[in-house]
């Protein structure tokens, strides 16, 4: 994936936390994808987010 | 007399129920068929076949993926993965490499018994047809354990099947989950971090500069060109000549096992219904998805092209999901004051192309 922001997205209930980001990627496609370990893009986004000045940023 | 015909139609002694490499006679692309051009430095993952995985840090190299109608004659296969390189590159960085992998879950794999002293082979076969003999390497990497095992090969400029064997690691083996266990990877390019060492033709902790010792580049030159098909794995030690067949599956067969990993779910006709929802307030409805097949894990998700609500054509609507399961996903559908609380909604492709894509790929 070529990363340009990540953004978690609103619960799918009001008030628990979010289980979902959406990435954006440098050519505007995304992608949401769950918070689950198994999930190899969230694998991928955990390294993604170790790096310096990247952030996943909290949801509106 | 009976005794006889009992013999003669029993069934094939498979090695295995349903063939380990899914797709490996090319014919299901669920994200897509038509050619993918431009393809190069950073453009990961899965392009048009599913299941076959890119893998590729390719400096100034591109090329183009295409589902091609084409197959070895009288082999029973109707399509290959052809990969066309548009771009050379002849000034091969270190770190360069371009992959085709073909990625297996662990507990898929533990009839092998890796990590014991009956470790058994894996016998690689494939159908290969490139532009000039060329040196390609062929292996595996053991994920959860970081081991590796390379063989090289060469191409011919007519279909050729290759049949390469490999003995099982008796030191570690993968873990029974649903993770990546093992990673059958071709590499077509490589840098000198990948081709300075000695080639690991033997089980060995995975050493990058042991990958392609001796192999050839993809992107010598925009002559060349690969196509593949008939990509099997059989357990035990084979020859070309003693190779077990492919055991082709019907269309059905091979689309319900890729629906583990992907499914995508592409607009076939103006108004066709995508799923129903059901309001929340004026600006939001939220429907879902029920998966035919149970996929690995929890899908990523992304749609292209317009899905509107039924007869609102006017109107795109944006999406964002709600929840992702194994066997169901949800999504909050938005836009404005179209709907109202506790209204059953159908929503639909419009007129355009349009597809939803559930990834839950290694």
């Amino acid at each position: 994936m070529k990363i340009k922001s990540v953004k978690k997205l609103p619960p799918a209930i009001s008030g628990e936390d979010s289980t979902i980001v959406r990435i954006t990627q440098t050519d505007d496609s995304w992608w949401d994808v769950p918070m689950d370990n198994d999930n190899v893009d969230w694998q991928e986004l955990q390294i993604w987010a170790a790096i310096d000045g990247n952030n996943i940023a909290d949801a509106d | 007399m009976a005794i006889t015909r009992a013999f003669k139609n029993a069934p094939h002694q498979r090695r295995r129920q349903v063939p380990l490499v899914i797709n490996g006679d090319m014919q299901i692309a669920q994200r897509g068929t038509a050619d993918v051009t431009g393809l190069g430095d950073g453009d990961e993952g899965y392009v048009l076949h599913d299941r076959m995985r890119h893998t590729l840090e390719a400096g100034a190299g591109r090329y183009t993926c295409k589902q091609t109608a084409d197959a070895p004659s009288d082999s029973g296969f109707s399509n290959c993965l052809e990969l066309d390189c548009t771009t050379a590159d002849t000034s091969i960085a270190a770190t360069e490499v371009f992959n085709i992998d073909y990625r297996m879950e662990g507990q898929d794999l533990q009839y092998l018994k890796y990590g014991t002293s009956d470790a058994e082979y894996l016998t690689v076969g494939f159908w290969m047809k490139a532009d000039a003999a060329v040196v390609y390497s062929v292996g595996f990497i053991e994920i959860d354990n970081s081991r590796s095992i390379r063989q090289v090969f060469t191409t011919g400029t007519d279909w050729t099947y290759h049949c390469i064997p490999f003995i099982g690691d008796t030191v570690s083996g993968p873990n029974n989950d649903l993770g990546e266990g093992m990673r059958l990877r071709f590499c077509f390019h490589a840098g000198s971090n990948l081709t300075s060492g000695t080639l690991a033709t033997s089980w060995q902790g995975t050493t990058a500069a042991n990958t392609h010792v001796g192999g050839g580049s993809f992107f010598a030159s925009t002559d060349r060109s690969i196509k593949m098909t008939g990509l099997q794995l059989e357990r035990g030690y084979f020859t070309a000549e003693t190779m077990p067949p492919f055991q082709h599956e019907s269309f059905g067969e091979n689309l319900e096992r890729c629906q583990r990993y992907c499914t995508g779910i592409t607009k076939e006709a103006n108004y066709g219904p995508v799923m129903f929802a059901h309001g929340i307030d004026a600006n939001t409805c939220r429907g879902a998805y029920f998966f035919d097949t149970p996929m690995r894990t929890a899908p990523s998700f992304t749609h292209t092209g317009n899905i509107i609500r039924s007869f609102d054509t006017a109107t795109a609507l944006s999406s964002a999901t709600a929840t992702s399961t194994r066997f169901s996903h949800s999504i909050d559908w938005t836009g404005s004051n179209l709907f109202g609380a506790n209204e059953g909604i159908l929503l639909t492709f419009n007129t355009t192309a349009a597809s939803l894509i559930y990834d839950a790929e290694l």
